[in-house]
């Protein structure tokens, strides 16, 4: 293709590239209080991933060839519990999955899901990214009625809601002698029966908003996606964390994605599998019903997908589609 | 310069929808480079596309919302349609501001409305999901009903842009002192597909402050070429709007008050003038074409002349006055 004569760089779209691997895969979800209180069960549990774990690595190799590059990663939940300290943690978890035989490549934090501070030289620098916040901008909700929204007045998700079809209706009305009937939440896109789900985002506390669990999840995925970028820079790239060196006091003085393994393949992917425990059905359920109503930059997915036509990956352009799950048995 | 791709469909566009309302910024001074970055970051993170040559133009990330209603159909039918609209907020010369809302029209693959990330792939977007009567002319009729007045369950593209503009007027960032004041222009424009000779364009003044156009292109493709060139058309149009607008508002006014209304046209205005400067080559002959018949430059050049000598005769007699009241 022939360049234009003329051209300025402020009007064109540059998209830092990521590394990619063919496959991340995320092992396990556990509280602080199991992996404090229940170590033994969760080193149990990390036993029995490390057959799966070959399994997939090995799938993958059937799917995207002998070359096929896999990487695991392992998801902190200090958003939740940040008053734990990290050191307590990291060890217990981290000797469990050595005890297991189990490789950590990267352990990512769910308040880098939030906010992802910027590292330089391994220690924070500048303000971070408010990755939720960028995350939230970019969802479409669908409208609920049918047939009439017309633009006029927006579909919302001021409310901290999402869902994914439309919302029941009370028999109830202001005018006794009309009362309305009852009509049932439907679900959109369904066969013929609905499964509705109706997702809370956040909650206001006063000035401060607090994002559910299952949207920082789905941040977690596009960040495993590589889908997120900030002004075309990367947002949350692994940062050494060498064996040698002292946990820190807090969890924000921990970069949001720590490459423990130096060896390891890159942490974002083509397609991501998260193995969890199948208590986490709804949350992971709702996490699809959030990346449905995304619209992703067209300049990363232009992005992401030349990548993948270039390594011979073709790449659904449903972001939802590249996210998989294996539940496991178990509480 | 083109906006960013827009997602591919599989599917060939019946018609483009689109409305731009092209109006003054609300703010006492143009807005640098950086002032526009900030103004323009719609979307946290995604980048604002800005150019400096020959004049400064940028524009925001596209925004994006949800529909699931009815496009007319000719005069008295309709077909439903679900997707999205995207919106983008340009800004020219630091000075004038656009809001551009379109959706590309296509049939749907399925008859029934589909799980969101379907039209989440695919941002400005809508399927025809309805019964569409048999073409030859689907595009043309759609067309026709577009241009009837919307119903409360027809798409209203004007509600959103103007929606949308007011959002990005009510930023903390802006004064609210624009150095003169003058009206917001409507262009409801739509796009076809098809023609083998090459794009052609028609644009017709419909009443005060709205205008329609219509492009005719060759592929799709071609569709962010044509939305590019109505935004063009736009400004230029709003441009001519206005400077007549003042013209005629200064007639019979007092010498001193007729510089008040003029000058800040020359002052602020005159240099925003470059009609197809920024337009993407494929349009360019469009330009052309329309100029030949409208001969909007002509009529901008005229206008800014009778601006200067008015304003030159004024000062004359202000001057005059001041000599003969013994003030000089």
């Amino acid at each position: 293709m022939r360049l234009p004569t003329y051209r300025e760089a402020s009007e064109e779209a540059s998209i830092v590239p990521l590394p990619t691997a063919h496959l991340s895969m995320e092992i396990g979800h556990f509280s602080f209080d199991e992996i404090l209180d229940e170590t033994e069960r969760v080193q149990a549990e990390f036993r029995r991933a490390v057959p799966l774990v070959q399994a997939f690595t090995e799938s993958a190799r059937v799917e995207f060839g002998p070359d096929a590059t896999v990487s695991t990663c392992y998801l902190l939940d200090d958003y939740f519990q940040p008053d734990v300290e990290p050191a307590k943690v990291l060890d217990r978890l981290l000797a469990a999955a050595d005890d297991a035989g189990l490789t950590i490549d990267y352990l990512g934090r769910e308040s880098g899901c939030h906010e992802a501070p910027v590292f330089a030289g391994g220690v924070a620098v500048g303000d971070p990214i408010p990755v939720a916040e960028m995350v939230a901008a970019r969802l479409v909700a669908q409208p609920e009625d049918e047939e009439t929204a017309n633009g006029g007045r927006p579909p919302t998700t001021e409310s901290g809601w999402l869902c994914n079809g439309r919302r029941e209706r009370n028999g109830g009305s202001r005018l006794a002698m009309h009362p309305e009937p009852y009509r049932p939440p439907q679900e959109y896109g369904r066969r013929e029966h609905s499964i509705f789900l109706d997702v809370e985002l956040w909650h206001n506390r006063g000035a401060s908003r607090r994002w559910s669990c299952a949207f920082l999840a789905a941040v977690w995925q596009l960040l495993r996606l590589g889908m997120l970028r900030y002004h075309g820079a990367a947002v949350a790239e692994p940062q050494e964390w060498s064996t040698g060196r002292e946990w820190p006091i807090r969890w924000k003085e921990l970069p949001p994605v720590i490459r423990l393994n130096p060896s390891a393949e890159p942490f974002t992917a083509y397609r991501t599998l998260s193995m969890l425990p199948k208590r986490y059905l709804p949350i992971e359920h709702a996490v699809r019903v959030i990346l449905d109503h995304l619209a992703l930059d067209d300049d990363v997915a232009a992005h992401a997908a030349a990548r993948g036509r270039a390594e011979q990956v073709p790449l659904p352009v449903k972001v939802v589609e590249r996210v998989g799950h294996l539940l496991l048995d178990g509480t | 310069m083109s906006d960013p791709p827009p997602r591919r469909t599989a599917l060939r566009p019946l018609v483009v929808l689109g409305e731009i309302r092209t109006c003054l910024l609300p703010h006492s001074t143009a807005l640098d480079g950086e002032a526009t970055d900030e103004l323009l970051a719609l979307v946290p993170g995604a980048s604002v596309r800005r150019r400096e040559r020959p004049g400064p133009l940028a524009f925001s990330p596209s925004k994006a919302i949800g529909v699931d209603c009815h496009l007319a159909w000719g005069s008295t039918d309709s077909v439903r349609i679900v997707g999205t609209v995207a919106s983008t907020a340009v800004l020219v010369g630091g000075r004038l501001s656009q809001m551009s809302s379109h959706t590309t029209v296509v049939r749907a693959p399925q008859r029934k409305r589909q799980p969101w990330s379907h039209y989440t792939s695919q941002i400005g977007v809508t399927e025809v999901i309805g019964k569409l009567p048999i073409p030859p002319d689907a595009d043309q009729e759609l067309i026709a009903g577009y241009r009837t007045a919307p119903s409360p369950t027809t798409l209203d593209l004007s509600s959103v842009c103007a929606r949308q503009l007011g959002d990005l007027h009510r930023s903390p960032q802006l004064d609210q002192r624009p150095p003169l004041r003058a009206p917001t222009t409507r262009l409801r424009w739509t796009a076809q597909i098809g023609g083998n000779a090459g794009p052609a364009v028609s644009f017709r003044v419909e009443e005060e402050l709205t205008r329609t156009a219509n492009v005719i292109v060759r592929a799709p493709d071609e569709i962010p070429d044509a939305l590019r060139f109505c935004q063009d058309v736009a400004v230029h149009d709003w441009l001519l709007t206005v400077i007549d607008a003042k013209v005629l508002a200064a007639e019979g006014l007092s010498h001193g008050q007729q510089v008040a209304v003029l000058a800040p046209i020359l002052e602020h205005l005159a240099h925003l003038w470059m009609p197809g400067a920024h337009v993407p080559s494929t349009m360019r002959s469009q330009w052309r074409d329309l100029q030949a018949e409208a001969n909007f430059t002509k009529q901008w050049t005229t206008r800014v002349e009778q601006v200067e000598r008015r304003i030159e005769v004024a000062t004359y007699h202000a001057v005059r006055g001041a000599i003969s009241a013994g003030d000089w």
